[in-house]
């Protein structure tokens, strides 16, 4: 399972992301796939890290805004107990008509993954559940 | 008192009028409704009472419980991965009815070729696969797993008809089964072991290549009686993999064959140690027994470490008899260092074991025998006194796993033999959580295969209050706030708990951690921990080696309480509904004799049109104070004057300066406390608890007034995090103005 909260600031003109994911889940996903075995968020986590989930993150979420794929900002990440949080952010978005996220965390590792997907733009909040089979969401974001 | 009744009147007369104005609006005839009150008891919902399942909560004059006692002889071949049993079954019907046949799971019989559970899952094309996961999926022949049932008979050794149905055996019985009479019969069985860490099994084997030994778990092995019950009548669902067991109290008598030099625990009292421990070992064994501060090692690493390289071709038998148990399980391996140390439960020794590999050193011997004695300490004060001699924790690769008196348990330290305090923490949860299983459900015997949450989420509850006692900062992920990310996610993806457990997302969520944080919720937040550990205890007592039902657990909670908590179940157990509480607005005011405007409107159809027309009263305005109006609440000279006639002293009187109006909103479908705590200009803080019954006329919006000496100068909503409330983001006044994007965005950004 994995949340990821998409909140539109107007004032910011942002669009503010913040993902959780479970550590060990997201530990058997990069280790699948990486030639390297690697441990994340104890004392032998790689010094590049940040880069590495920079590069996954990139390939498993894309957010489409009026139609238009826009790439996000990686700002950081913060380990809490089990889940790693992942704060990323679109700037420059003057206003937004519709909302396109495709997200595919975690969903290499595990058939029954759910990657659960909430929005809150110009008020209007709308939650999504995807999986495998549909790892995509739209949404109308009218004023 | 003229006068006074006079504008009572006026008032009245406004309230009716406005009335039929409205009345008059609509036209059309009002549709009805049934009583959807928050509050309505749960009778529609609740089986109805009876004689066996009372409306108290408690087992009636008439409970029944079937007893089925076993008598095995199992061999385990660990040169090819097969066991080998025999057993002879004595059915007991202490029911009031007359059984036409029996019924008996084959939980083996999911791993067979024809096994419908792969069926029951979709699936397609994966983007990548391991050579491993490619090969189980399209080259490698299907596990030949699976019951070989080699004879049913009867005490004679004659042949019984039965019929299999999957994971269940229909034994036909030769003459209907009277009330109180009992059935001996015999099942000659064999199946091929599976290696269990593929797929994650509940039992099996673990292979080391390094030393070629295996590890065995061995479980759900021996066909077992179905249940038998007052509310389901054969408990036959099938077995598909995820809701578990549902099984009979009865006794067992089992011997076990394995090679001589493994070694091996089982559920139940060891009868033979002399025959199968050296006389070292025996030494340390009876040591243990005596040890209440640490742990004893029985079997040591380097002995374990010889074993591995010996592979002995000699046998040697264990021999086990446990009294009033649901199941009997055992793990065996040449790998196995033991361990164990004596617990004082109210004067009654009972032993803390730990079975592990090399490969768990250092972490098991540092922790797992300590956390099982914490854990069968803490438990018995919240349930009753743990009433058997032993618990068990093995260590086996990626498993959390409970049976009686045994469980398997994950914690791997790297090959290094260092570990992340993630592993470690992991391992205490894990180990609390599957040793606590013993009370819920192998004691207090609820039926898993129904009811989910009756096991997991008791045992999740008490697993969180005995690691909060091992480590106040324990994460134990069960806490209302952990459940928030859950219960705010998408509807088609939640269930409520009342549901049965194949059938659910999210099954972690649904079934293990909402009903812990809800009774988390109820124990600290709504009942307080005097209330709630006398009810739970009573539920726990009441249903020791018992097959309770959901009723008798909401039933003996208000029963023991005197506290109504239907609106509790109904909202947290029966819905999917949310916590949101929120403050809409807060309204300072201040306190005058001046007629505000609202009065003035008020009285005007009646003819008063100046202050003067009036009698006094006193208000609670927002309006700008006006010239000649006193400042302060005391210059009211109607309030004054009463203070005087009234009152010892002003100071008795006790004047508030400050009045607010607080407006709490509930975007939210859950009914819930208010927990709100005001903060003054002076920086003290106050707390207030609003029931939940708060909200029982009006389920959206309730208004407070507020009074105090100094300033308000902010308040909040459920400070603590303890209803699962889903937004927080209105739970501040006044509102916060960076997000918690903002603040995390900065400070990484610092970094």
């Amino acid at each position: 399972m994995s949340l990821t909260q998409i909140n539109y600031s107007e004032e910011q003109q942002t669009l503010q992301i913040i993902v959780r994911v479970f550590i060990d889940d997201l530990e058997t996903e990069i280790n699948t796939l990486s030639q390297d075995k690697i441990e994340l968020g104890t004392e032998r986590e790689p010094l590049n890290i940040d880069r590495i989930y920079k590069s996954y993150l990139n390939s498993h979420l894309h957010f489409y805004i009026d139609k238009h794929p826009k790439p996000f900002q990686y700002i950081g990440n913060e380990y809490k107990n089990d889940q790693v949080f992942f704060y990323l952010e679109v700037a420059e978005i003057d206003s937004i008509q519709s909302l396109g996220i495709q997200n595919t965390v975690l969903n290499n590792s595990f058939q029954e993954q759910e990657n659960i997907v909430k929005t809150s733009i110009y008020d209007k909040h709308k939650s999504f559940i995807l999986t495998r089979n549909n790892s995509n969401a739209f949404v109308s974001t009218k004023k | 008192m003229k006068r006074i009744y006079f504008t009572t009147m006026l008032l009245f007369l406004a309230i009716s009028s406005a009335l039929r104005a409205q009345v008059e609006e609509n036209k059309t005839t009002q549709k009805g409704h049934t009583n959807t009150n928050k509050f309505k008891q749960l009778k529609d919902e609740f089986n109805t009472p009876n004689s066996q399942h009372t409306a108290s909560g408690a087992p009636g004059a008439n409970y029944t419980q079937q007893k089925v006692d076993y008598r095995m002889d199992i061999v385990l071949d660990d040169a090819n991965q097969k066991i080998y049993g025999e057993e002879n079954i004595t059915y007991h019907n202490n029911s009031e009815d007359t059984l036409e046949y029996l019924w008996v799971q084959l939980d083996q019989n999911k791993r067979a070729k024809d096994s419908k559970t792969p069926d029951i899952e979709g699936d397609g094309a994966e983007t990548y696969y391991t050579p491993e996961k490619f090969a189980s999926h399209f080259i490698d022949k299907p596990f030949e797993g699976g019951f070989h049932i080699v004879h049913v008979n009867n005490s004679k050794g004659n042949p019984l008809s039965y019929h299999i149905n999957r994971t269940m055996m229909r034994i036909d019985l030769p003459k209907p089964l009277a009330s109180g009479k009992k059935f001996k019969f015999n099942i000659k069985w064999w199946y091929n072991i599976n290696n269990h860490v593929p797929r994650r099994d509940r039992s099996g084997y673990e292979h080391f290549p390094t030393d070629g030994n295996n590890l065995y778990v061995i479980a759900q092995f021996y066909p077992r009686l179905a249940v038998y019950n007052n509310v389901e009548g054969w408990q036959n669902m099938q077995f598909w993999g995820r809701s578990e067991f549902a099984l009979e109290f009865g006794d067992f008598k089992v011997n076990i064959t394995t090679p001589k030099d493994h070694i091996l625990n089982a559920t139940g009292v060891l009868k033979n140690p002399k025959e199968v421990l050296t006389k070292i070992q025996l030494k340390r064994f009876k040591k243990a027994q005596t040890s209440f501060e640490k742990p004893v090692l029985i079997v040591t690493q380097a002995e374990a470490e010889l074993a591995e390289t010996k592979k002995s071709k000699e046998i040697k038998t264990w021999t086990f008899d446990a009294k009033n148990v649901r199941d009997f399980a055992f793990a065996s391996s040449r790998k196995f260092i033991w361990d164990g140390m004596a617990v004082n439960i109210a004067g009654k020794s009972v032993m803390a074991y730990s079975l592990y590999p090399k490969e768990g050193n250092p972490l098991w011997e540092e922790y797992s025998t300590k956390v099982v004695a914490h854990t069968l300490k803490e438990y018995s004060k919240y349930t009753f006194n743990y009433p058997y001699h032993k618990a068990i924790s093995v260590h086996s690769k990626n498993q959390g796993m409970e049976y009686p008196q045994i469980c398997w348990n994950y914690g791997r330290p790297r090959p290094d033999g260092t570990y992340s305090d993630r592993t470690r923490d992991a391992m205490i949860g894990v180990i609390t959580h599957e040793i606590g299983h013993n009370f819920f459900p192998m004691i207090v015997n609820s039926d898993e295969r129904q009811w989910t949450w009756m096991d997991e989420g008791l045992n999740s509850f008490v697993e969180t209050l005995t690691e909060l006692s091992f480590d106040s900062n324990f994460e134990t992920g069960n806490l209302p706030r952990d459940i928030v990310a859950y219960m705010e996610g998408d509807q088609s993806g939640i269930s409520p708990i009342m549901t049965q457990g194949n059938n659910v997302h999210q099954f972690g969520p649904n079934a293990y951690t909402k009903p812990a944080a809800g009774l988390y919720m109820l124990r600290k937040t709504i009942l307080g921990g005097k209330l709630f550990d006398h009810a739970f205890q009573t539920y726990a007592k009441r249903w020791m080696f018992k097959h309770p039902t959901p009723e008798d657990f909401f039933r003996t909670m208000e029963d023991a309480s005197a506290v109504d908590l239907d609106w509790f179940w109904r909202g947290w157990f029966y819905t999917t509904d949310v916590t949101d509480i929120g403050i809409k607005s807060v309204q300072q005011y201040r306190v005058t004799d001046k007629p505000t405007e609202k009065m003035m409107q008020l009285v005007k159809p009646y003819g008063i049109t100046t202050p003067e027309q009036l009698r006094p009263f006193i208000y609670l305005s927002t309006e700008e104070i006006t010239e000649g109006e006193p400042e302060k609440a005391l210059q009211v000279k109607l309030l004054d004057d009463f203070i005087e006639a009234n009152y010892k002293s002003k100071e008795e009187a006790k004047l508030p300066t400050y009045f607010y109006e607080v407006t709490f909103d509930k975007p939210g479908g859950l009914v819930m406390p208010i927990l709100v705590e005001y903060t003054y200009a002076d920086g003290s803080k106050e707390r207030k608890k609003y029931p939940a019954k708060i909200w029982r006329k009006n389920d959206r919006e309730v208004k407070k007034i507020i009074t105090s000496d100094i300033e308000i100068k902010n308040i909040v909503i459920d400070p603590d995090l303890e209803t699962a409330d889903v937004d927080t983001s209105n739970n501040l006044w006044p509102k916060a103005k960076s997000s918690l994007f903002d603040k995390k965005k900065e400070k990484l950004l610092k970094e």
